[in-house]
C-alpha cells in the first residue's frame, strides 16, 4: 500500500513536473509568440509608412541653349561641370561624357526627368563660333536642333537629421552580378538559410580561431539589414537577441527577394563630403557616374567589396586597398561558381576606376533661405527631408554664380580704392547685396544676400530695409506724369520748406542752380532740389498713394524727404517696383518656386507667374524713356565705359551721409540691383555710380545671353513732339536753338509753341525781306 | 582719413564722374545725332515677321533739327512698329519654338505645362507677343480672367504690327470681356 502509494506519488510527481514543465514551455511559446507578434506589427508599421526618409532636391531653372545664343564659355562649361558631365578625350560614348575640341564640344546628355517631361540622353554636338553657339546638331539623326534643354541642376537637398543620399532600385533593376558579388561577398548562403546560418557563424568561428584576427562576420544578410534598419549601432547581447529574432520574422515576413531588395537599398556605401551615400543607387552613381542597371561586373565586386568598410576600401580612398578586396570578392564569386574562370581573369586584372565626384555645394545659399521660409507653409520640415521631394526653382546658376562674383570683385576692389571701408572684423565688413530679376515673368534669376553666407546669414535682399535715397525718385517722378510731362520745367533753386514748424532746406551734391530743369534732365541728374519741387507741386500724398499701389510693405508718410527716398524699403521690393516699368506697367508676383513633384513626378504643386497692372504701359514707356536718359546722360552714364553697349534703363541712389549705395538697372530681358552698405549704417564714402553701378556693370557682362538690342514697344498713345529744350515747349523750326525729341503721354503733350524763342520768327521774316535788325 | 583728404578723394571723383559723363555724353548722346527715319521696309516672309525688332530708343526721342514737328510725326500712321528685316533675332526664334511648343500642351488639354513652357519662351524674349496672347488663352481656360485680361493687354501691345494676330488678340478680347 504503502509502495504503492509511494509509486503514485512518484508518477504524480513525474506528472507534476511534466505538466509544470509543458506550461513553461507554452508560456514561454507564448511570449515567444507575443514578441514575434510584436516584432511582426512593428516591422509591418515600419514599412507600411516610408521605408527611407529621402531628401527633397531643390532643382535650378533648366538652361536653354539655341543657336545664334550668346556664351561665356567659361560659365557654359563650369555649368556642364556642375551637372555631371566629364570630360574625356575621345568620343563621347556614355552619357554624362563631354569632349571640348576647338570649335565644337560633343555632349552625351544625360537623361532629362522633369515635371511631366522625359527624354532620353542623346549625343550632340554644339558648335561655337567666337563665343556664340552656331548650331547644335542631334548626332544619332544629323538634325539641327532650334532649341537644347540641359536638365535642371541640384543646387540643394533638404536633409532631416540622418544627412542621407540614396536612390532606390528595385530588385529587379540590380543586375545580377551585383547580387551575386554582395552575397559572395557577405553571404554566399544567403538563399538557403532562414534568416539565420548556425553553420556560417561556426565557420566564421573557426576562420577567425585559425588566422587569430576578425576575418569574416557571422552575420548574414538578414541580420545586418535587421542591424542598420531596426536597430540602434551598440554591440550588446539583448541587442544581439533582438537581431536574432527580427532576422528570423523577416525572414517569415518577407521572400529572400524582397529581404535583398531591401538590403541594397539600405546599406550604407560611403561618404560624400558630409552626406552618407546609401544604397547600391546611389553608390553606383557617386563611384561610377552610371545607373545600377549598367554596373559591369569589376564595378559590381568593387560596390560589394566596399560593403564590408565603405571608407577605407573606397577607390577614392586607396585605389590598391581597393583593388585587393574587389579580388577577394570576385575570387569568392568564382569559388561558388558565379562567374567563370575568363571572366574572373579578365577582372582581376583590370585597374581600380571611380567616375569622380562633386560633393553637394550649398549654392545660393541665400536664395534657398528665401525658398525655404516659402515652403513650410506648404510642407512641414519633417515631409521636406523625407518624401523625397522635387522642388523646382527659377534660379538661373550661371546668372547667379555671375552676380556672386561680381559682388565679391565690386566690394573688394571699392575696399582697395579706399581702406577707410576696411574692417577688421569679418561679420562688419563691408556688405552688399544682389538681385537679378526677369521683369516680365518675376522669376529670381539669382539672389545674393551678402558677401559671404558663412560669416553672416543675414538676407540683405529680403530681410534688410534701407533708405532708397535717390532711388526711388522713380516713383515720384511717375506721380507727376498726369499733370506734367518730361519737359516740364522744375525750379533747382535752393528752397526752405517747413516741416512741423521747422524749416528744411534739401541740397544738392553739385549741379549749378538753375531756374528750370526739365524733368527728363532733373531725374537724369538726380537733381535733388527739382525733384522736391516737382514733389510739392504733385502733392506727398499723391506720391506716397503711388508707392502704395507698387506694393512697399514698409511705412512711408507724406513729408517732403519722401521725394529724397528718405523711408526705408526692403530690397527685394524696390526691385519688384522696378520690373514695374520693365514689364509694360504689370507688375509680377516674386517668383522663387516653380513645381513641386513627389518622388514618382507627380506634381503637387505649381506656380505660374501672376501680373497686376500698377500702371498704364503709356506711363511706364515714359518712365523707361526717362530712365534711359539716366543711363545715356545721367549719373549713370559710365555704364558706357564699363562695357555696357546694349540699350538700358535705370536708377542710382545714394543715402544721407553715403550710408547706402544702389543701382537698379534694366533692359527689357533682365533687372538687376545692387546694394552696398555696411549693416550698422556706417557711411561707405562713395555715392550709388561708384559703388553700385560697377558691380551691375560687371555682372551683366557675364551675362551676354541677356544682351540685346531689344527696347520697349511704344505704345499708341505715346506720342513723340519735337520741344525746345529750353523752354520745354513746342520748338519753332529753325528757331529754337536746341530742338529735341521728346515723348509724351497723348493726353498731356505740349500744344503752345515756345515762347522763349517765338520772337525769333519776326527775325527770320525780316532777314528772309532782306532786313537785318 | 582727413576731413581734408576726403574732400581731396571726392573732387577727385568728382571729377572722373563729370570726364566720363561727358565722354559718354559724346560717345552716346542721342540729341547730337541727326534724325534717320527708318524708311517702311518691304513685307518680309511670316517666319521673319515674328522676329521683328522694336524701335529702337534712338527712334523714341530722336533729335529732330530740320522739320516742323507736325509732319515729322505723323501719329496715327506711324506709331506702328515698323517691321525690320534685318536678321533674325536668334533668341526670338528659339522662343517661337518654344511657344509652339507650348501650344500644343495647351491644345492637348495640358495647361500648367503649357504655362511653364510659356513661361520659359517670355523669359528667352520678351518681344515674342504670341506667349502673352496664349498665356492669356491658359488663364482663360483656368478660368482667371483677370489675369487672362493682363496677358491680353500685353498681347495687344506686342502684336499690334502684325495685323492677323492683332485680329486674333481682338477676338480673345471679345471673349475675356464677353464671359
Amino acid at each position: 500500500m504503502e509502495r504503492k502509494k509511494k509509486r503514485i506519488n512518484k508518477k504524480s510527481a513525474f506528472k507534476r513536473v511534466a505538466v509544470v514543465a509543458a506550461a513553461g514551455l507554452g508560456i514561454a511559446a507564448m511570449l515567444l509568440a507575443i514578441y514575434m507578434w510584436h516584432l511582426f506589427t512593428m516591422i509591418d508599421n515600419r514599412f507600411a509608412a516610408r521605408r527611407w526618409s529621402l531628401p527633397s532636391s531643390v532643382y535650378s531653372d533648366a538652361m536653354l541653349l539655341y543657336p545664334g545664343q550668346a556664351l561665356n564659355t567659361n560659365l557654359f562649361f563650369e555649368k556642364l561641370r556642375d551637372l555631371e558631365y566629364r570630360e574625356v578625350s575621345g568620343q563621347p560614348q556614355r552619357k554624362g561624357e563631354l569632349r571640348r575640341s576647338g570649335a565644337f564640344w560633343d555632349v552625351y546628355l544625360h537623361d532629362l526627368v522633369m515635371p511631366a517631361k522625359q527624354r532620353e540622353g542623346f549625343r550632340v554636338r554644339i558648335s561655337f563660333q567666337k563665343n556664340r553657339i552656331e548650331s547644335i546638331v542631334r548626332m544619332d539623326s544629323l538634325q539641327q536642333l532650334p532649341i537644347l534643354e540641359l536638365e535642371p541642376e541640384p543646387i540643394m537637398l533638404l536633409f532631416g537629421g540622418n544627412r542621407e543620399q540614396r536612390q532606390l532600385v528595385s530588385i529587379d533593376q540590380v543586375p545580377d552580378t551585383l547580387k551575386y558579388a554582395v552575397l559572395a561577398a557577405e553571404d554566399a548562403g544567403f538563399y538557403n538559410h532562414f534568416g539565420v546560418d548556425p553553420l556560417g557563424i561556426l565557420r566564421a568561428l573557426y576562420k577567425n580561431i585559425r588566422y587569430g584576427e576578425i576575418r569574416q562576420g557571422g552575420s548574414t544578410l538578414t541580420q545586418q539589414l535587421a542591424k542598420n534598419y531596426f536597430l540602434t549601432p551598440e554591440r550588446t547581447l539583448r541587442r544581439k537577441f533582438k537581431e536574432l529574432f527580427i532576422s528570423l520574422t523577416l525572414e517569415t515576413m518577407f521572400d529572400k527577394n524582397e529581404i535583398l531588395e531591401l538590403y541594397l537599398n539600405e546599406i550604407y556605401l560611403g561618404q560624400k563630403g558630409s552626406i552618407s551615400v546609401c544604397g547600391v543607387g546611389e553608390a553606383s552613381v557617386f563611384y561610377f557616374a552610371k545607373p545600377v542597371e549598367q554596373l559591369s561586373l569589376v564595378e559590381a565586386a568593387t560596390l560589394a567589396g566596399l560593403i564590408k568598410g565603405p571608407n577605407r576600401y573606397s577607390p577614392y580612398a586607396d585605389p590598391a586597398r581597393c583593388k585587393e578586396r574587389r579580388n577577394a570578392v570576385l575570387q569568392e564569386m568564382r569559388r561558388n561558381g558565379w562567374i567563370t574562370q575568363d571572366e574572373q581573369n579578365d577582372a582581376l586584372t583590370s585597374p581600380v576606376k571611380s567616375a569622380g565626384y562633386k560633393t553637394y555645394g550649398k549654392k545660393a545659399p541665400y536664395f534657398i533661405d528665401y525658398l525655404c521660409e516659402q515652403l513650410p507653409e506648404l510642407y512641414s520640415p519633417e515631409d521636406l527631408s523625407s518624401l523625397g521631394l522635387s522642388i523646382y526653382t527659377t534660379l538661373d546658376t550661371q546668372v547667379q554664380a555671375a552676380a556672386e562674383s561680381a559682388l565679391e570683385k565690386g566690394l573688394a576692389r571699392l575696399e582697395k580704392s579706399y581702406p577707410a571701408l576696411k574692417r577688421k572684423q569679418a561679420d562688419q565688413q563691408l556688405q552688399g547685396a544682389v538681385i537679378v530679376m526677369q521683369p516680365k515673368t518675376g522669376y529670381i534669376l539669382a539672389m545674393d544676400g551678402g558677401r559671404d553666407y558663412a560669416i553672416s546669414q543675414f538676407n540683405r535682399i529680403t530681410q534688410a530695409i534701407r533708405q532708397p535715397g535717390s532711388a526711388f525718385k522713380p516713383f515720384v517722378y511717375l506721380s507727376a506724369l498726369d499733370r506734367f510731362s518730361p519737359s516740364s520745367l522744375f525750379s533747382n533753386e535752393p528752397k526752405t520748406y517747413q516741416i512741423n514748424g521747422k524749416p528744411w532746406r534739401p541740397r544738392n551734391t553739385h549741379a549749378p542752380a538753375e531756374h528750370g530743369l526739365r524733368m527728363r534732365t532733373a531725374l537724369a541728374k538726380s537733381d535733388n532740389l527739382a525733384a522736391v519741387d516737382l514733389a510739392m507741386k504733385v502733392g506727398l500724398k499723391n506720391i506716397v498713394d503711388t508707392a502704395g499701389t507698387f506694393g512697399f510693405s514698409t511705412p512711408m508718410s507724406p513729408q517732403p524727404s519722401l521725394a529724397l527716398g528718405a523711408f526705408e524699403v526692403i530690397p527685394l521690393e524696390l526691385a519688384r517696383a522696378y520690373c514695374t516699368f520693365a514689364a509694360e506697367g504689370v507688375q509680377p508676383l516674386c517668383l522663387s518656386m516653380k513645381t513641386v513633384t513627389d518622388e514618382t513626378g507627380k506634381f503637387l504643386e505649381q506656380r505660374h507667374m501672376r501680373i497686376e497692372r500698377i500702371i498704364s504701359p503709356e506711363k511706364a514707356y515714359i518712365m523707361n524713356s526717362l530712365l534711359r536718359s539716366v543711363v545715356t546722360e545721367g549719373t549713370a552714364s559710365s555704364l558706357a565705359l564699363r562695357g555696357i553697349d546694349f540699350p538700358a534703363a535705370g536708377k542710382t541712389g545714394t543715402t544721407n551721409d553715403y550710408r547706402d549705395a544702389w543701382f537698379v538697372g534694366y533692359t527689357p530681358d533682365i533687372l538687376a540691383l545692387v546694394w552696398v552698405g555696411f549693416d550698422n549704417g556706417d557711411s561707405i564714402h562713395a555715392e550709388g555710380a561708384v559703388a553700385a553701378l560697377p558691380i551691375w556693370a560687371e555682372l551683366m557682362r557675364q551675362l551676354p545671353q541677356y544682351a540685346s538690342e531689344n527696347w520697349f514697344r511704344q505704345p499708341p498713345d505715346v506720342i513723340s513732339r519735337v520741344i525746345c529744350a529750353q523752354s520745354g515747349a513746342l520748338a519753332v523750326k529753325g528757331v529754337c536753338p536746341e530742338p529735341i525729341e521728346e515723348v509724351f503721354l497723348s493726353t498731356n503733350a505740349p500744344v503752345d509753341p515756345c515762347e522763349l524763342h517765338k520772337a525769333g520768327i519776326l527775325d527770320r521774316i525780316l532777314k528772309g525781306i532782306g532786313y537785318d535788325r | 582719413m582727413t576731413d581734408k583728404k576726403r574732400v581731396w578723394l571726392l573732387t577727385f571723383f568728382l571729377l572722373i564722374a563729370i570726364a566720363a559723363s561727358g565722354c559718354a555724353r559724346v560717345m552716346i548722346d542721342p540729341y547730337a545725332r541727326p534724325l534717320e527715319k527708318t524708311p517702311p521696309k518691304a513685307k518680309t516672309e511670316p517666319a521673319e515677321a515674328t522676329v521683328k525688332k522694336t524701335p529702337s530708343i534712338e527712334e523714341s526721342h530722336k533729335p529732330v533739327v530740320e522739320k516742323a514737328p507736325e509732319k515729322m510725326f505723323p501719329i496715327e500712321e506711324e506709331t506702328l512698329p515698323v517691321p525690320k528685316p534685318a536678321k533674325p533675332d536668334p533668341r526670338a526664334l528659339a522662343s517661337l519654338e518654344l511657344t509652339e511648343q507650348g501650344r500644343m500642351l495647351l491644345e492637348q488639354g495640358r495647361v500648367d505645362e503649357a504655362m511653364t513652357v510659356f513661361e520659359s519662351a517670355v523669359n528667352l524674349s520678351p518681344e515674342n507677343g504670341r506667349n502673352y496672347y496664349y498665356l492669356a488663352e491658359a488663364w482663360l481656360v483656368k478660368g482667371d480672367l483677370r489675369q487672362a485680361r493682363e496677358w491680353n493687354r500685353l498681347a495687344e501691345l506686342y502684336l499690334q504690327g502684325d495685323p492677323d494676330w492683332a485680329k486674333r488678340v481682338s477676338s480673345q478680347k471679345v471673349k475675356i470681356n464677353g464671359d
